[in-house]
């Protein structure tokens, strides 16, 4: 039954132009950052010690933010046009739905990640070498990852996110005012700071930070990178499964 | 389909939902919709159609009460797009999506061949516009997709919210031989609707709700049975009124020489008129159709079955 389910969703997904969009949008902010970290880098001895920054542009560019309004979509738009009806129809459990939904977005969310990469790859690797920085690519393998791990996991927050706020407009509004803004603001709080590392941001933070810094931003020490990814998993899911037992089973009227 | 059995038996037994601030949209209802029939869901706009169709298919919680098909509540069963097919509103349509890919997404849900989407699609006669996005399609064709939706697992139930809104008179007459051809199949079909003919031609029963409560439910001819009226013209209507009152009759004489009788068949009121050498000039007998039946039901105005135009004052000695 799982195996029908996500080849339904896979057909709502690739039967309107939003996976296309998202994806353009995706490729433009990787391009675009990839492009910035390397053209604005005036000396290439500066680029040459900045590669891991180069490399992680595909998350640092905002990136993260298209991948997490597809989470959102994925549940939102089912409300926006009344799909919710006959997807319920056909699924009446709510928590199979959003099961399904989970894998069916964390899916997505590796594919596009994977895209970003290649993009940025293709971008970073002929560049650098016209600028004569040389990237060894086996030492980059966790850089690289973490940059994946961080896509792949926030569309999986936008599920959550969308699960739980069904309203799309106010889903993606709050969680990009948050993860933007708000996680920032909580940092230079001195009384709640400390709860920064199990914020969204601070457990981004936690996966891409370098290993040879300290984990600390503004005296609050960051997670491992492990407890970092755990951290986003956890507002992921703790989200969608409040999204499915709450919002989304309340009447559909 | 599974045809006819118990599997697709309707049961709504005291059901009630409110909504919050003591307002029921659906009271204590209960009904059943036995298999194979067609069922006319009927009454005015509020009255708990929509709310109790919703809980029947699990997607409205009931405050409290039960509704199952074939025993089991909708969230119980198994693949229910093949037991149990449901065209609710026209607008639960991603506009940015083909018919026919709205129809594949539910084949892939219900692991059905894709073959399926074409074939109901071609069935509700939206073939050619299967390929176009549903932002282009009208209301008519939506309704039309939703019935297609609503068939795509070959169900032995249909519940259907108010199909023949948005249809045009040539939709509205499709539709009539669609009911003809779905209960000729032998499928349990529950339709609301505001098609009071439509609904008087092919359905075998219905259930009437007002205000959230149940009304009445039976057969059309259950229903409407005790309103035969005859009417008569005669040149002496003294004496057959008098022979009318004897025989057990109502009389009213609503014009000279204008009788309406109420009590028996136009048979047993020409055979009174032979035996009494009355003369008659006209001899017709009328019963109470759905419409009337409904509008007196809802309107608190049984009593007053059959409605007719507003009749002059009786003039002679009728028993009514």
């Amino acid at each position: 039954m799982i195996g029908n389910l996500l080849r339904a969703e896979y057909r709502k997904f690739t039967s309107t132009q939003v996976w296309f969009w998202m994806l353009l949008v995706c490729v433009a902010l990787t391009s675009a950052f990839t492009a910035g970290q390397i053209g604005g880098t005036k000396y290439d001895d500066e680029l040459q010690s900045n590669v891991r920054d180069v490399l992680l542009s595909a998350t640092g560019g905002f990136t993260y933010i298209p991948l997490f309004v597809l989470g959102v979509l994925s549940v939102t738009t089912e409300y926006r046009y009344q799909t919710i009806t006959p997807t319920v129809l056909a699924t009446p459990s709510r928590w199979t739905i959003i099961f399904v939904k989970t894998i069916a977005t964390a899916l997505v969310g590796i594919v596009y990640a994977l895209i970003c990469l290649i993009v940025e790859l293709a971008i970073a690797l002929p560049w650098l070498a016209t600028r004569h920085v040389h990237v060894d690519l086996p030492s980059q393998v966790g850089t690289l990852a973490s940059a994946f791990v961080v896509l792949a996991l926030f569309a999986l927050v936008g599920l959550g996110a969308g699960a739980l706020i069904k309203n799309q407009i106010v889903a993606v509004t709050v969680g990009v005012i948050f993860v933007a803004f708000l996680d920032h603001i909580v940092l230079i709080i001195p009384g709640v700071k400390h709860i920064y590392p199990y914020l969204l941001s601070g457990a981004t933070n936690a996966i891409t930070v370098s290993p040879h810094d300290d984990h600390t931003i503004n005296g609050v020490t960051l997670l491992s990178v492990g407890g970092g990814i755990a951290v986003l998993v956890v507002w992921g899911l703790v989200m969608a499964v409040l999204g499915a037992g709450i919002t989304m089973n309340r009447d559909i009227t | 389909m599974t045809g006819a059995s118990d599997s697709s038996r309707i049961v709504v037994n005291g059901l009630s939902k409110d909504f919050g601030r003591g307002i029921k949209a659906v009271d204590q209802l209960s009904f059943t919709v036995e298999p194979g029939s067609v069922t006319g869901f009927l009454g005015p706009n509020g009255a708990g159609k929509t709310t109790t169709l919703r809980m029947l298919l699990g997607l409205v919680n009931p405050s409290a009460g039960t509704a199952t098909i074939g025993g089991q509540a909708y969230r119980d069963i198994t693949n229910p797009l093949t037991r149990v097919g449901a065209s609710l509103e026209a607008s639960s349509y991603h506009p940015a999506r083909t018919g026919l890919n709205h129809l594949r997404i539910l084949c892939a849900a219900a692991g059905l061949p894709d073959s399926r989407a074409d074939a109901v699609i071609a069935q509700v006669g939206l073939g050619d516009a299967a390929k176009r996005k549903v932002r282009g399609y009208s209301l008519g064709m939506r309704q039309r997709l939703g019935l297609a939706a609503a068939l795509i697992g070959d169900p032995g139930v249909l519940i259907l919210d108010e199909p023949a809104n948005g249809l045009d008179p040539d939709g509205i007459r499709w539709l009539r031989g669609f009911f003809r051809h779905l209960a000729a199949e032998g499928r349990s079909v529950l339709v609301s609707s505001h098609q009071l003919n439509e609904i008087q031609e092919v359905a075998d029963r219905v259930v009437i709700l007002d205000r959230g409560r149940l009304v009445r439910s039976g057969s059309i001819d259950e229903l409407t049975a005790g309103t035969d009226v005859v009417r008569v013209h005669t040149p002496t209507p003294q004496p057959f009124a008098a022979a009318l009152a004897a025989a057990g009759l109502g009389v009213v004489e609503l014009a000279p020489g204008v009788l309406d009788i109420r009590g028996g068949p136009v048979e047993l009121v020409g055979h009174l008129a032979f035996v009494n050498g009355i003369e008659l000039h006209q001899l017709s007998g009328s019963r109470a159709n759905l419409e009337d039946l409904f509008f007196a039901l809802t309107q608190g105005a049984h009593q007053a079955l059959p409605q007719r135009p507003p009749a002059p004052q009786p003039r002679v000695g009728g028993v009514q």
